[in-house]
């Protein structure tokens, strides 16, 4: 009996023997916000986050040949699809609503790089060691990414939820939505003239952000201060000028003498590329190159084509005569010899494909589409042109003449297009060429739309005039109204977060 | 921060613990009460000292038992065992000991060794002169003899007991027509004397044995005995028909258990649903406990052949000993033990099967495809005339291919991609079994061996099955047993790709296999078509997945007083499973661009758990009995991935076998990540006058998965019994053999959430700059410490009824369960930088009754049976509760053309979500059209909020997945040495989404689709229909989820027909064979369905990864039709 007694009491005591460290059972894979982090490579890491959701401006997105990019070019009215799964008529009828695709991918996808920067630029406070130049030039890229983000955010949907820090509660989740212009004045404007003061280096040719990158992004910033619909004041013209000369007299960038090297990814981060986003083959192909062949043409090793981004005639007939963007395979392609990888032998497609009508070449990764199906062409989001054409237009805007540095801008791109020097020093006549410029220029890279917003004019391809927005009749018989000067916050956002309102009109 | 110990020191503590309680129970062993020793004449050599007074005589026998290695043996209902006895022994022989307890009554007693035989003298009276003698040996269907049963001569009191043997003499008076012999739990049999000397007699398990013994966690109870509701078969039911696995076996055999069986996958897709889904972002899968190992993964690779029963314990009061898992019930798996017999029985069963395809998609043959090519193409002048006129659409011209088309412009092949890549497939099955035992030691012994084709090509299974069950009798007080089950499987499977089984619907039909030439032909031989046919990708890709897994456990029962016993387990279960994948580097749209794929991933897990439970039994005077278990346990499993890729190969063949033949190598991935939770759980049964039956559970759960705010759980359950056909007011209603109401209460959990998630991650990815991967660490996790179970209180009344000596035989539940603290991934806004948070926010309800009936209809002994089971089960369920403020969830499966399923408070789980198609819009409509910018034509859908617009807005919940009811019937009718057994399976009320609708109709042009883009498309003589006219697909069409993606899912399945023929008993020993029987059989003979159903089978998902992606047909496999030939035999 004593031993039954002996062998329940021992069990018992086993029993009793507290557990909880039994169930402690931290991550082994992962890291945790409390993690103490102190290396130099985690500091590096933390900077590299704001990086992370930088393709949120050109991704793929869930629909069959969807890309991000489309949103901002598909209201331009320059273009169509011929992919009916972009959900080109929504657009084209205007009848974009909350639900409509590519805008809670925008929405997520900004959010969540801000969220990153938040997070990288506390942490890094947190690192005992950390040089200061290296936390100058962290600083740097991290708030240009930031500001980055809540600049495409505010001309976008407009008034948007302004965080600056990392979201620990659930209960301080439901942010309302804070003005335009005090995004401006409290987020993208500061980070941009903190990201000016750092060490970063006037070019950089790895992919990271450069000062030309940070003074392109302040020069955009404050031109489109100045406009619609912050209207900042004519200071602000000033300002802009200011950037962008400051980049052209750096002298580190120069336009390309070929507009092939636009579209050939060994140009990559280099010559008139100021900053773009980063792709590379077996890593990250850029699948957009995909988006504007002709659809199910056979043509590409990617195996598809979507035909998702297709200019109208209008807008290509509308170049001026002569003008050498508008040749066959330069900016536009008509027709194509396939490629003896993709046809049968014999098949017609290896004499001639006319693709019987206009597309667009500015992407046309050759290789990629005739051989590898893949593509590390980067996409642009800072080009040498567009800071030509911004200094011209804030020059004089701010200062009522062209300036010989303004004239020379904008030459260079007419220059390039083999169309004559442009001599006319009338203002209305020069922002008007400055203007028409960056519509040829920078068509299809996602300028027209926000240059449309800011202006409230739009280009109309018939008669070359600049029409006011509101009131302006698309090539598709549907009027703009108040209601498209801002896409409307995506359903999933109104619904999860109450403190929100809807944009006017959806 | 604590360090994170290292598992292997873990392992080895919890090892230790083990240990320990072992040694104690040695300690006990060797210092205990009794030195006994086995010898030869045991009962002449054991001598007790025994003093009582006026105590009860089982108490006596008790004692003996208690205090030698003696053992009674008596029939219950013939021995007075509450007869009060007193006596003093001193070192006495048992024999003088019950000389002194039996002299003077009608008992005598017998002593074979250690057995001690108590039966009326009546029985082994001394033989009148003019009684004849006939003798045998009883024994059940697997050989082992029946130890007790009675041998009576029919109409008198006259009779046997069989004895350890199963032997039994009798003296028949003459006279005498018949013996009975009866046994508790099995059909009693009356045999007629005739001029037999000898009479042999198999017995057979009643069907619905009352004392059939059910095993419910931490031990088991008579069925009479329960207090939950629990469902049990028994192999014999089980696995009357051929099935690859546990969920295929189940189906349609246990009330209240939905098992959807969804495809043609070599190892069988099953979902199993215990009373309806309660979860939303965790699990809804039952918890398996295979032998009492809880948890164990890989399920659908158990050999069903080796189960021996199964329970499933439904409602609270039987779920709650298993309380942080049990909320999604709990399915108990026995597998095949020993037995004590004279000779080992050696089993074989063994079958051939073969399968074809049950029922094919009606697609468009190459006429009918080039005819609606054509028209498209001519059509499209109306939809996009200015691309038109640009000369944007060009049809294909047939003299440009030569290679597909005649000279005089017709198509020269008609492929039907069906036929060609869903073959006929050959299974066979062997399996073998050893069992048999002794007094001391029971053993069995299976082996199996499976090979099984998929329908689809090039797809097969192979598996190796073995366990060995061993229970050991070390001493009287102590037992000891392993079971050790091992298993390899080994197969290709192609289904999980969804392009394969898309292009076998999609495949151009003017398109060969391969041209003349030898050279691969491609859809992309036709302008405007991109991909390769389904003949190169069941050829250039490969799936192979390899598990290893093993399962073992060893058990300790320590009898430490007669009442008292402790159990102590320690079971482990590893598994390693390997994937091997290549896809060839022609294959477009998968790795032709890549240059070949070539992928190895390994999963590896080991889970481990001790548990150790006492048990008290006590019979504290003839009107209460007492049971208490109390236990604990701690449970650990820890998870290994590694994966490597590399890309770009010279040449297919080297597949993965030489990864680094792969120029382009892509970064390995490596996780782990283990859970582990330690528990304190106790049951307490309370029986009052053999009527009224308590039952309280509580188990005690504390998880690695929550955090420090909320680790520990608390999960009780009350249950109450009454067993009313036992009160004298209802014993003397003849037709009443047993009524018994049930029911309970009790909250049990859910905690099948990943690890971790109560922390806020920092996540670890790559970032690109300039062709270089960085390193970039971000919060990737909002993190939850306040996370905790999700819990689930039901509640469950229930009637067991049985009448006409129990010719019928019902059990009907009602039940409610209320799942709250809903553990939801519920989404917040994405300004966070997250877009879901882990929350216990939600609550989902769930009602519903349960019916099972069987009735033996005819009973003529050995000559003529019918029995039918009829199952039936309904369920509610509504969501109440969702996120912060109860706004719509779409947890997918969504489709590029929209969401398909929403979760939305007020509504079931699985509703479905979608616009209205009215129709077309006619001629005379074009007005109206035009408001919704569209022609005559054109697809028309309600515009359910009137704004002249058709968008997301117009979207309403048009379905639901849940069936209103399921009902099986089974049948099975046996007529001298034929046995037949038919199983219909009903579904009813539930909706489907044929999501292929979209590529397959509302489209047209590209691929090939249904046959309604010939005969229902819109034409200006055929308006009223819900195709739209054909055209080219570059211009616009309309397909959304809708209601016409939404069919009827509705049907009635032939589930199962097996005609068996048992050879007779004088064939059998010739043989020398104890039991042979052939059978022939056919799975899914027939399936009805709804008129308008267009897929290969209404039990479909090929969205079963979301957790109600259940009937969402986006591209599905048929189901075979199959037929067995099969061999059962017993040496």
């Amino acid at each position: 009996m004593i031993y039954k007694l002996l062998i329940l009491s021992i069990f018992l005591s086993i029993i009793s023997i507290s557990c909880n460290d039994f169930l402690d059972l931290p991550p082994t894979g992962t890291l945790t916000t409390d993690s103490q982090l102190s290396s130099a490579e985690s500091a590096q890491a933390l900077v590299n986050s704001a990086y992370r959701r930088s393709n949120v401006f050109n991704t793929s997105t869930a629909t069959w040949g969807g890309f991000t990019s489309l949103l901002l070019e598909y209201m331009t009215g320059k273009c169509t699809s011929e992919n009916s799964q972009s959900m080109i008529k929504d657009f084209l009828d205007l009848t974009v609503s909350s639900r409509t695709h590519y805008l809670e991918d925008w929405w997520e996808g900004c959010y969540a790089g801000i969220a990153d920067c938040n997070y990288a630029l506390n942490k890094l406070k947190e690192f005992p060691t950390l040089n200061e130049d290296l936390l100058s030039k962290y600083t740097g890229e991290i708030k240009f990414m930031r500001a980055l983000y809540y600049f495409y955010l505010v001309r976008i949907y407009g008034d948007v939820p302004k965080l600056t820090d990392t979201q620990y509660e659930l209960s301080e989740l439901q942010v309302s939505r804070t003005p335009v212009k005090e995004i401006y004045d409290e987020i993208i404007i500061p980070d941009l003239l903190e990201a000016e003061i750092s060490l970063l280096p006037t070019k950089d040719q790895t992919g990271r952000i450069s000062m030309g990158a940070v003074k392109s992004l302040l020069a955009d910033v404050y031109l489109t201060y100045a406009g619609y619909p912050v209207q900042g004041g004519e200071q602000y013209y000033t300002e802009s000028a200011k950037r962008s000369l400051d980049v052209i007299k750096s002298g580190a960038y120069t336009l390309f003498p070929t507009y092939e090297d636009l579209w050939s990814p060994s140009q990559n981060n280099k010559g008139e590329f100021i900053f773009q986003i980063q792709f590379a083959v077996n890593m990250r192909s850029n699948n957009f190159v995909a988006i504007p062949l002709p659809t199910r043409s056979g043509m590409s090793a990617f195996g598809l084509e979507f035909g998702s981004l297709i200019p109208t005639p209008e807008f290509v007939e509308s170049f001026p005569e002569g003008d050498i963007r508008t040749e066959e395979k330069q900016f536009f392609i008509t027709n194509y010899v396939g490629h003896p990888s993709k046809f049968s032998p014999g098949a017609p497609e290896l004499e001639f494909m006319d693709f019987h009508g206009y597309y667009i070449h500015k992407y046309f990764d050759k290789n990629a589409i005739d051989v590898a199906g893949q593509s590390g062409l980067n996409w642009t989001i800072y080009r040498y042109a567009d800071v030509l054409l911004m200094y011209a237009e804030a020059q004089i805007m701010a200062e009522g003449t062209p300036n010989e540095e303004a004239f020379n801008a904008l030459n260079l791109i007419r220059n390039r297009a083999g169309l004559i020097p442009f001599d006319n020093t009338n203002m209305e006549a020069f922002k008007k060429e400055v203007w028409d410029q960056r519509y040829f220029e920078l068509c299809y890279e996602n300028k027209m739309w926000f240059d449309m917003l800011r202006t409230r004019l739009i280009r109309d391809d018939n008669t070359g005039a600049y029409v006011t927005f509101i009131g302006y009749k698309n090539n598709w018989g549907k009027v703009y109204s108040q209601t498209q000067l801002l896409f409307p916050i995506p359903l999933r956002e109104m619904q999860t977060n109450t403190n929100l309102d809807q944009n006017p009109g959806y | 921060m604590k360090k994170n110990k290292p598992f292997g020191e873990l392992f080895f503590r919890s090892l230790k613990k083990t240990l320990l309680i072992m040694r104690i129970a040695i300690i006990l062993m060797i210092l205990g009460i009794l030195q006994a020793r086995a010898n030869d004449a045991y009962s002449q050599k054991t001598r007790l000292s025994l003093n009582f007074s006026e105590t009860e005589l089982v108490k006596v026998l008790d004692k003996i038992e208690n205090e030698s290695e003696f053992f009674f043996l008596y029939n219950e209902k013939l021995l007075d065992t509450e007869r009060k006895v007193s006596m003093t022994a001193n070192d006495e022989l048992v024999s003088s000991i019950l000389d002194n307890l039996f002299t003077g009554t009608d008992v005598k007693y017998t002593i074979v060794d250690r057995k001690i035989i108590l039966a009326p003298d009546y029985l082994t009276e001394v033989p009148q002169p003019q009684q004849q003698k006939i003798s045998g040996t009883v024994i059940d269907k697997d050989g082992a003899p029946i130890v007790g049963a009675n041998v009576v001569v029919t109409g008198t009191t006259q009779g046997a007991i069989t004895d350890i043997d199963g032997k039994y003499s009798v003296e028949v008076p003459q006279g005498s027509k018949s013996l009975t012999f009866t046994f508790i739990g099995m059909q009693p049999q009356e045999i007629s004397i005739g001029t037999l000397t000898k009479i042999d007699v198999t017995m057979a398990e009643s069907a619905i044995g009352l004392d059939e013994v059910v095993v419910i966690g931490y031990g088991s109870v008579k069925k009479s005995d329960l207090t939950g509701s629990v469902s049990s078969v028994k192999a014999d039911i089980l696995l009357n028909k051929p099935v690859v696995n546990i969920g295929q076996a189940m189906s349609g055999k246990v009330a209240g258990v939905e098992v959807s069986e969804f495809g043609g996958n070599p190892d069988g897709r099953i979902r199993v649903r215990i009373r309806g889904d309660n979860s939303i972002s965790s699990s809804n899968d039952p918890l398996y406990v295979i032998d009492g190992v809880i948890g164990v993964a890989n399920i659908n690779l158990l050999n069903p052949s080796e189960i021996e029963s199964l329970e499933v314990l439904k409602d609270a009061s039987s779920t709650a000993i298993y309380g942080a898992r049990g909320a999604n019930g709990v399915i108990m798996i026995t597998t095949k033990r020993g037995l004590k017999t004279e000779e080992p029985i050696i089993s074989y069963d063994g079958y051939v099967s073969i399968g074809k395809m049950a029922k094919k998609v009606s697609l468009m043959n190459a006429k009918e495809w080039w005819q609606v090519y054509n028209t498209g193409m001519d059509n499209t002048a109306k939809y996009d005339p200015v691309g038109y006129a640009a000369g944007k659409y060009q049809k294909v011209k047939p003299e440009d291919l030569p290679r597909l088309f005649d000279a005089s412009g017709n198509p020269i092949y008609d492929t039907d991609w069906q036929d060609y890549a869903y073959r006929t497939a050959f299974t066979q099955s062997h399996q073998v079994g050893v069992r048999g035992g002794s007094d001391k030691l029971l053993y069995s012994g299976h082996f199996g061996y499976m090979h099984k084709e998929a329908l689809m090509k090039n797809n097969y299974l192979d598996n190796f099955r073995g366990r060995l069950n061993m229970d050991s009798q070390v001493r009287n007080w102590l037992k000891f047993g392993v079971n050790m089950a091992f298993s390899y499987n080994k197969g290709n499977d192609l289904y999980a790709s969804d392009r394969i089984k898309r292009l076998i619907q999609e495949g151009i039909p003017i398109i060969p296999v391969k041209y003349p030439d030898g050279t691969w032909a491609s859809n992309r031989d036709f302008p405007g078509a991109v991909q390769d046919t389904p003949a190169r990708y069941l050829e250039e890709m490969v799936n192979l997945t390899t598990t290893y897994q093993a399962i073992s456990d060893i058990y300790l029962d320590i009898k430490i007083t007669k009442n008292l016993s402790l159990k102590s387990t320690y079971a482990i279960d590893a598994s390693s499973r390997k994937n091997n994948y290549y896809s060839g580097k022609e294959l477009i749209q998968y790795s032709k661009t890549a240059g070949g794929i070539a992928q190895i991933s390994t999963n590896n897990q080991l889970y481990w758990q001790n548990e150790n439970y006492f048990t008290w039994n006590k019979q504290i005077n003839s009107y209460n009995k007492l049971n208490v278990m109390i236990g604990l346990s701690w449970q650990q499993r820890y998870e290994e991935n590694l994966g490597v890729e590399t890309r770009k190969f010279s040449d297919d063949f080297y597949q993965w076998h030489n990864l680094g033949a792969g120029t382009v190598t892509q970064p390995s991935s490596s996780s782990d990540n283990s859970w582990r939770l330690n528990s304190y759980f106790a049951r307490f049964n309370y029986s009052l006058l053999e009527r009224y039956l308590f039952t309280a559970t509580t188990r005690f759960d504390g998880s690695s998965k929550f955090g420090q705010n909320n680790r520990y759980a608390f999960f009780p359950s009350l249950a109450f019994a009454w067993k009313a056909s036992e009160e004298d007011f209802l014993k003397d209603i003849s037709f009443l053999n047993n009524l018994k109401v049930r029911t309970s209460i009790g909250t049990t959990g859910n905690q099948e959430i990943g690890n971790y998630a109560f922390l806020q991650n920092l996540g670890s990815t790559n970032i690109i700059l300039n062709n270089t991967y960085y390193t970039a660490l971000y919060r990737a996790t909002f993190g939850n410490p306040d996370l905790k179970w999700e819990k689930t209180q039901q509640w469950d009344a229930g009637v067991d009824i049985g009448i006409l000596n129990n010719r019928i035989d019902l059990s009907a539940d009602y039940y409610l369960k209320n799942t709250s603290d809903l553990l939801l991934a519920a989404p917040i806004p994405n300004t966070s930088g997250l877009s879901t948070v882990l929350t216990n926010i939600g609550s989902v309800r769930n009602s519903g009754f349960e019916l099972a009936v069987t009735t033996r209809n005819i009973e003529i002994p050995n000559s003529f049976s019918w029995t039918s089971t009829v199952l039936f089960a309904t369920n509610k369920n509504r969501i109440t509760k969702l996120g912060v403020n109860d706004e719509d969830i779409f947890p997918g499966p969504d489709h590029p053309q929209g969401q398909e399923a929403i979760l939305r408070v007020g509504e079931p789980v699985g509703s479905i979500w979608g616009l209205t198609r009215l129709g077309t819009w006619g001629l005379d409509e074009d007005e109206e059209a035009a408001i919704y910018n569209r022609l005559p034509g054109d697809l028309k859908y309600a515009d359910l909020n009137h704004d002249g617009q058709i968008n997301n807005d117009d979207n309403s919940i048009i379905g639901c997945t849940l069936p209103d009811w399921t009902m099986s019937i089974s049948n099975t009718i046996m007529y001298k040495n034929l046995d037949f057994t038919f199983d219909i399976r009903i579904v009813y009320g539930n909706d489907l989404v044929n999501s292929s609708t979209h590529n397959a109709e509302d489209r047209s042009g590209v691929a090939n689709g249904f046959k309604t883009n010939v005969y229902e498309a819109w034409t200006p003589t055929n308006q009223n229909t819900m195709v739209a006219q054909r055209r080219a697909m570059k211009t616009y069409y309309d397909s959304y989820p809708d209601t016409r993606w939404l069919k009827n899912g509705s049907f009635l399945r032939g589930q199962n027909f097996v005609l068996g023929y048992n050879f007779g008993e004088s064939l059998m020993k010739q043989w020398k064979i104890q039991s042979l029987r052939v059978y022939l059989s056919a799975q899914n003979l027939f399936c009805l369905t709804s008129k308008g159903f267009t897929g290969y089978d209404p039990e479909v998902s090929t969205r079963d990864q979301y957790a109600f992606g259940v009937g969402f047909d986006d591209f599905s496999e048929p189901k075979a039709r199959s037929f067995t030939f099969g061999i059962n035999v017993k040496f």
